[in-house]
């Protein structure tokens, strides 16, 4: 019986799962180091250098942004630049600074994840969202902190300010306004970042009725005024009087005049007109003086950027009806350096209201209401861009305990504190009555020094005061020790225990106290009023931990206009451990509820708590990646079934999850929907997800899974072999990441295999091709970086670059620079000087001018790290020169049982032939696997190429009068072919199976046929 | 100019086509082949054409009281051409074959050295009469032989013979297969590559020079001769150049079948027809100018008497 020559014309990759005698012809059972990525064309996968080895720093993650590679580190964030020439360029790594008070850490199982949003680059971190404005840019938190404490009050000023009135019908009523205010700053995209609102800081101008008044001198007339309580005024302060209503009381008296207090009920003021002698008649005042807000700035706020703050005042209401949420704009002002060194900045209200501007974003009715504040990202595990929006999955949200004071009269000043602990930080307040961290304005006075005058101010020597205003002299703003304290009085030091500073025409200050010595300080209030006890004594610790710079927590107070006063609501600034408080003693615990214990481990505790949503998202606005709304929340399937990946597709955002697929749809917040897609498909290795042709890939419980907007497919099928027993490895999360490759079509996965439980194995599957092959490079992250070039963190530790120049030279693996010692006369032979460490192979290559040179028999030392190498053909080295040397790595090619069409039936498999489908290899080791024997004898094939002749290769493609050159070749091209005989113990079998080894540096293989010579026998295998 | 193994092999993969890279016929496959067709083939072809293209002849003592000599080991079909006895005064006399039903008739009388038969005791020649206890005179029983040619091996399996000044010999290159005290054939380089000497042991090897027993080395031995392993030869002993195509082709033709080529076979047997016609015209006669001259040695011109004694002393 003659020949027959079957033809394996179209390669498919790995068929591992299916009856290996049922696979169709070209399927594969090794084709390692190899990509069908050109339909039924078996390629050589290309090769990877080293382009960054960091040494004992993890690394975590790479990825690309504004066209440079960028890396994670457990404690940085870093970008590359190429150093050295091409095609072996090596990156250069340089560490990103974070912002002051930003800690990077990204550990334990945490794998960063990133978005780019907006032209900025967000990542996650232990310590919440980061984000970059540009590659080389200050690492900075996502997102502003909220408005903290914000105070109003009526203060002194050299002119009247009348915005603040109301009249009705001429007559003044009572009036009240509220105010809010916000930090932000434009980054460096243009994008505006503001953060949510204070609290509402409320003050009135009520119609002050009652007051007796007198005149005394002789024009200019003094009218004194007596009020019916404590006035609470200063002097300076600007009132507009008026007759009382029906008193008679003589309208020389009226008008707005600056006042001269006297007493605590008393003050006086100046008029031209003679008013008379005061009767019976009472006067009655409101203020005509500038509101000055004090507000706390977040310790966050740093120099890094331009923050500022914005003001937003409310309409002017009567006080029976009250603050409306009608915010608009009346300041808009850029912290100064001094503010934020003293973590408090003060703004002078003297905006008439027809100045208020833009409305503020969170006014209920008219904007987006206070539902909608802008919060900074929750921690998260994974982000996305959905339609706009960003996606925050898998969250935990910051701790955050709410207490109140419901006794202050149980703490006793100078002694009691409280006590805040976050995690290894304790914090420790005291509670101090008289001026403690008030803000008020004292009288200055000059007694051997500046002597400052404040009735009972409790402050001891080595105190701390923050004077924010002065009024005269030169005395500049800022903090200062206490010295020669009594108890009214006490003078000011720069330094603890120095000498006081000296008298310099000052009258007034604007004074509050800071710390005790040790510690911040907090106003214990002994007011008279239980509630403004509660209030004020609340609102001094509030700014108390606001002030302070190493507070790990801001806190706010929290009671509103219906709630009992001394609600203290407490929020970590970071993503810590639980917030605790203690007192010092059982007595002063009484004064919160819940009451404080006096040890952080003994006794019930007082903790904060957060809120762990690993299955659930949170949802930015749109186009405001970091505004995160509170309550823009969903929730998918099981809480305790974590959110692993999120994915935006076109029309859906997937969400890989421990309990199944879900899918989120909708193009707005208001239309998300959230459906599961399918409930037996889990996530099982959250690294080994990606997005590749709008579809999500990873694997999953039941193999590798390709998720479109509405289905799950099983793409592994036919490598389940490998893949369905490594699923029940219980750190197959660990050992396994994934990478798409879009140009290339292609999607990598390292993983383990069955008989081992590290990284051994990365599978390449084509989409297109819809072709599994493998690669020996592993990885635990990969990004497709720079010059779509693909980059990789190796299970060594290392940064790998793909080599991708569009060359021979991209199958290549590590280059070395070496050096050329000697040279045979007839070029064949030359001894090459490695670096230490480095051994030549048979099969690398050695490239001057673009002029492979290829060892085709194994070096051999000569002396030193010298080598003396035999080139295939004649080279262009010549003494001295200084070429690269390219080492090889392998592919291997084995197919599926090949039994041509009779599996039954004893075959003679004569003759073998390898088509090419250009100059693709120039040598291959033949081995044969069959139904008896796994292997066989070694045929080691070589091409008998001569490149040298004319017309052997086009014009002008190769180098000129050399042998190979580096440029690829397009479509089919001259090519030796690979023929030979099956060897003896593998000729006569049931079936054949190639087993074809390319271990030749710079050939890209590209393989298109395989064709057997055949002859079956007469007779069957068995009887 | 003689034909090597090595370009025996470039030949037939040549004329096959055989792959340049393919492991199932290693050079070692073809030679086997080749071995066999010369076996086969060549050797009783040669054989047929009765020009003693193969007979060898060797001497061997004769030892007091032994009777039984072996046939020489390499001797083609464990036949012998012709056995004859000398003395060392340089006496022949043939030793004619006696039957074994025969041999009765000489128990009795009295070995005279030259004048005794033979017969064959399975694998020995056992000699007729008996060899006494004493011998007067050394004698030497000259045996020729058909000797085939020796296994091939390749070229580098052998030692090409640079210089020679006995007992040393130079060698380009000695082969693993030659070592001290191992025993080695020296071959004829040039065309007809006889043997000149056989199972000569190696006393000693330095670098490339290789030394034997005094006057073991052949006189005959020159630069280019090889010196390969007893038994093996890379070049196809006692066989004309002609002979070489033909055998070219039925070692193709082993291959071919082996490969289950049976179109490829099919069309060299044809050939082999053809070639197998012209190399017998080639080969015989052997030398056209001389006829075969036909001697009867019992002839009265002879002037011996047809006698037992005659008869046995082969005059």
């Amino acid at each position: 019986m003659a020949y027959e020559y079957p033809e394996i014309r179209n390669f498919l990759g790995l068929f591992l799962q299916r009856n290996s005698f049922a696979t169709p012809d070209g399927a594969l059972e090794v084709a390692q180091n190899a990509v069908i990525s050109r339909d039924g064309i078996v390629t050589k996968s290309r090769g990877f250098y080293t382009y960054y080895s960091p040494g004992a720093p993890v690394l975590n993650r790479l990825f690309f942004y504004q066209s440079k590679l960028l890396s994670a580190y457990a404690a940085s964030f870093n970008y590359y630049t190429d150093t050295g020439s091409s095609p072996n360029e090596t990156g250069t790594q340089t560490a990103l600074v974070p912002q002051s008070g930003l800690t990077i850490a990204i550990t334990g199982d945490r794998v960063s994840r990133s978005v780019l949003s907006n032209n900025n680059f967000y990542a996650t971190t232990d310590n919440g969202v980061v984000k970059l404005t540009a590659y080389n840019s200050l690492i900075a938190k996502s997102g502003a902190p909220q408005g903290l404490d914000l105070s109003a009050m009526i203060v002194p000023s050299a002119a009247a300010s009348t915005w603040f009135s109301l009249t009705a019908a001429s007559v003044p009523v009572s009036a009240i306004v509220g105010y809010r205010i916000l930090f932000g700053y434009q980054d460096a995209n243009d994008n505006l970042i503001i953060g949510a609102p204070s609290s509402v800081a409320t003050i009135s101008n009520p119609v002050i009725e009652g007051s007796t008044w007198a005149r005394s001198g002789g024009g200019p007339y003094t009218v004194t005024v007596t009020t019916t309580s404590p006035h609470g005024l200063a002097t300076g302060m600007w009132l507009d009087f008026f007759a009382a209503a029906g008193g008679g009381a003589p309208t020389a008296i009226e008008g707005t005049y600056q006042i001269t207090v006297t007493t605590a009920t008393a003050f006086t003021y100046s008029v031209v007109v003679d008013p008379g002698a005061a009767g019976t008649q009472t006067v009655k005042y409101v203020y005509q003086t500038p509101v000055e807000l004090e507000l706390s700035i977040p310790t966050e706020i740093t120099a890094d950027f331009t923050w500022f703050f914005e003001v937003y005042r409310s309409s002017i209401q009567q006080t029976s009806v009250g603050v409306l949420s009608d915010y608009e704009l009346i300041e808009h002002r850029n912290i100064t350096a001094g503010e934020l060194s003293a973590h408090v900045a003060f703004f002078t209200d003297d905006t008439d209201d027809f100045l208020r501007g833009a409305e503020l974003y969170t006014n209920e009715n008219s904007r987006e209401g206070e539902a909608q504040a802008n919060y900074r990202a929750p921690l998260c595990v994974d982000m996305a861009l959905f339609y706009g929006y960003v996606i925050y999955a898998n969250c935990t949200t910051r701790h955050f305990l709410s207490f109140a004071v419901v006794d202050a009269t149980a703490l006793v000043t100078g002694v009691d504190w409280v006590e805040i602990k976050v995690d290894s930080t304790t914090r420790r307040y005291g509670a101090y009555s008289g001026l403690s961290n008030n803000t008020v304005t004292a009288p200055v006075t000059s007694s051997a020094g500046l002597l400052i005058t404040y009735a009972a101010h409790k402050l001891l020597n080595n105190f701390t005061v923050y004077i924010s205003q002065v009024t005269g002299g030169a005395l500049t703003v800022g903090t200062y020790y206490v010295v020669a304290a009594t108890t009214n009085n006490f003078k000011i030091s720069l330094t603890s225990g120095g000498a006081a500073i000296a008298y310099g025409g000052e009258t007034q200050v604007q004074i509050q106290g800071v710390t005790d010595g040790t510690g911040p300080i907090f106003y214990l209030s002994d007011d008279a009023d239980a509630a403004i006890r509660l209030q004020d004594t609340a609102s001094g610790l509030v700014k108390a931990i606001n002030r302070d710079p190493s507070s790990l927590i801001y806190a706010q107070y929290s009671s509103s206009a219906s709630q009992v006063p001394g609600h203290i609501s407490l929020q970590a600034k970071a993503f810590t451990g639980t917030i605790s408080l203690r007192a010092n003693v059982t007595l002063a615990g009484t004064a919160f509820s819940p009451v404080l214990p006096t040890s952080f481990s003994v006794g019930p505790q007082v903790t904060s708590s957060n809120d762990r949503l690993p299955h659930g998202f949170f949802v930015a606005k749109q186009n405001e990646p970091e505004a995160v709304p509170l309550v823009n929340f969903f929730l998918a399937g099981a809480k305790n079934k974590a959110i692993l990946r999120c994915h935006a597709l076109r029309d859906s955002l997937i969400l890989e999850k421990e309990d199944g697929v879900y899918r989120v749809t909708g193009d707005s917040i208001n239309n998300f929907v959230v459906t599961l897609l399918d409930s037996t498909v889990a996530i099982n290795a959250s690294s080994s997800s990606d997005v590749l042709n709008n579809q999500c890939v990873f694997l999953s419980n039941q193999g590798i899974c390709l998720v479109t907007d509405s289905t799950v497919q099983i793409i592994s099928r036919r490598i389940e072999e490998v893949i369905q027993p490594i699923l029940g490895q219980t750190n197959l999360s660990a050992v396994t990441g994934g990478v798409a490759y879009e140009s290339e079509r292609l999607y990598l996965l390292t993983t383990s295999d069955p008989n081992n439980l590290t990284a051994t194995v990365t599978y390449a599957y084509n989409i297109l091709s819809d072709a599994w092959t493998t690669l020996d490079v592993l990885f635990k992250q990969g990004v497709v970086g720079p010059n779509d070039t693909l980059y990789v963190i190796t299970t060594l530790n290392e940064i790998w670059k793909e080599r991708k120049k569009q060359t021979n030279l991209d199958y290549s693996a590590q280059n070395y620079p070496v050096t050329i010692t000697a040279i045979s006369s007839d070029l064949k032979q030359a001894d090459v000087q490695m670096p230490v460490g480095v051994t030549p192979e048979k099969g690398d290559i050695v490239v001057k001018a673009n002029v492979i040179n290829r060892i085709s028999l194994p070096p051999v030392l000569s002396s030193g790290t010298t080598y003396t190498c035999i080139f295939r053909q004649a080279t262009n080295l010549l003494p001295a020169d200084t070429p690269i040397l390219y080492s090889k790595y392998q592919t291997i090619i084995k197919t599926a049982p090949f039994h041509a069409g009779l599996v039954g039936k004893w075959k003679h498999f004569a003759e073998m032939q390898v088509h090419q489908r250009d100059q693709g290899m120039s040598a291959l080791t033949i081995t044969f696997a069959g139904a008896v024997y796994g292997s066989s004898e070694i045929t080691e094939w070589v091409a008998l190429n001569d490149y040298s002749g004319w017309g052997y290769f086009p014009w002008g493609f190769e180098p000129w009068g050399q042998q190979e050159g580096i440029n690829l070749s397009i479509g089919t091209t001259p090519a030796p072919i690979m023929r030979t005989y099956v060897p003896q113990f593998q000729a006569r079998n049931t079936f054949i199976q190639p087993y074809l080894v390319h271990n030749e540096a710079g050939e890209p293989l590209n393989i298109q046929s395989l064709s057997f010579a055949v002859r079956p026998y007469g007779q069957r295998v068995s009887r | 100019m003689a034909i090597t193994s090595s370009q025996l092999i470039t030949g037939i993969k040549r004329r096959i086509v055989m792959p340049t890279s393919q492991s199932l016929f290693q050079p070692t496959d073809l030679l086997a082949f080749a071995d066999d067709i010369i076996s086969s083939d060549i050797v009783t072809l040669l054989e047929s054409t009765n020009q003693e293209y193969f007979v060898y002849k060797t001497e061997i003592p004769l030892v007091a009281s032994q009777s039984e000599y072996s046939i020489p080991y390499r001797a083609l079909g464990r036949a012998l051409r012709e056995l004859k006895m000398r003395d060392t005064s340089g006496n022949i006399s043939n030793m004619p074959l006696i039957n074994l039903e025969d041999t009765q008739l000489y128990f009795n009388t009295a070995f005279t050295g030259l004048t005794c038969g033979f017969h064959f005791l399975s694998d020995k020649i056992h000699i007729v009469p008996d060899v006494p206890d004493t011998l007067v005179n050394n004698l030497f029983m000259q045996v020729w032989y058909r000797l085939p040619p020796s296994k091939l091996i390749e070229v580098t399996s052998a030692a090409t013979v640079a210089s020679v000044s006995s007992p040393n010999v130079v060698v380009t290159s000695v082969p693993p297969g030659i070592t001290v005290g191992s025993q080695v054939d020296f071959i004829q380089g040039k065309s007809g590559n006889s043997i000149y000497s056989m199972d000569i042991t190696v006393q000693n090897i330095s670098g490339t020079t290789i030394t034997f027993t005094a006057g073991e080395v052949p006189t005959d031995l020159v630069a280019g001769d090889y010196i390969a392993p007893a038994g093996y030869s890379p070049v196809v002993n006692f066989v004309p150049n002609e002979v070489y195509s033909y055998l070219e082709t039925l070692t193709c033709h082993r291959a071919l079948v082996a490969q289950s080529d049976y179109e490829g076979a099919d069309r060299l047997e044809k050939r082999m027809e053809r070639e197998e016609k012209q190399m017998k015209m080639i080969l015989e006669p052997r030398i056209d100018g001389e006829p075969t001259v036909i001697i009867n040695p019992y002839s009265l011109t002879r002037n011996r008497i047809l006698s037992q004694y005659s008869w046995w002393s082969g005059t």
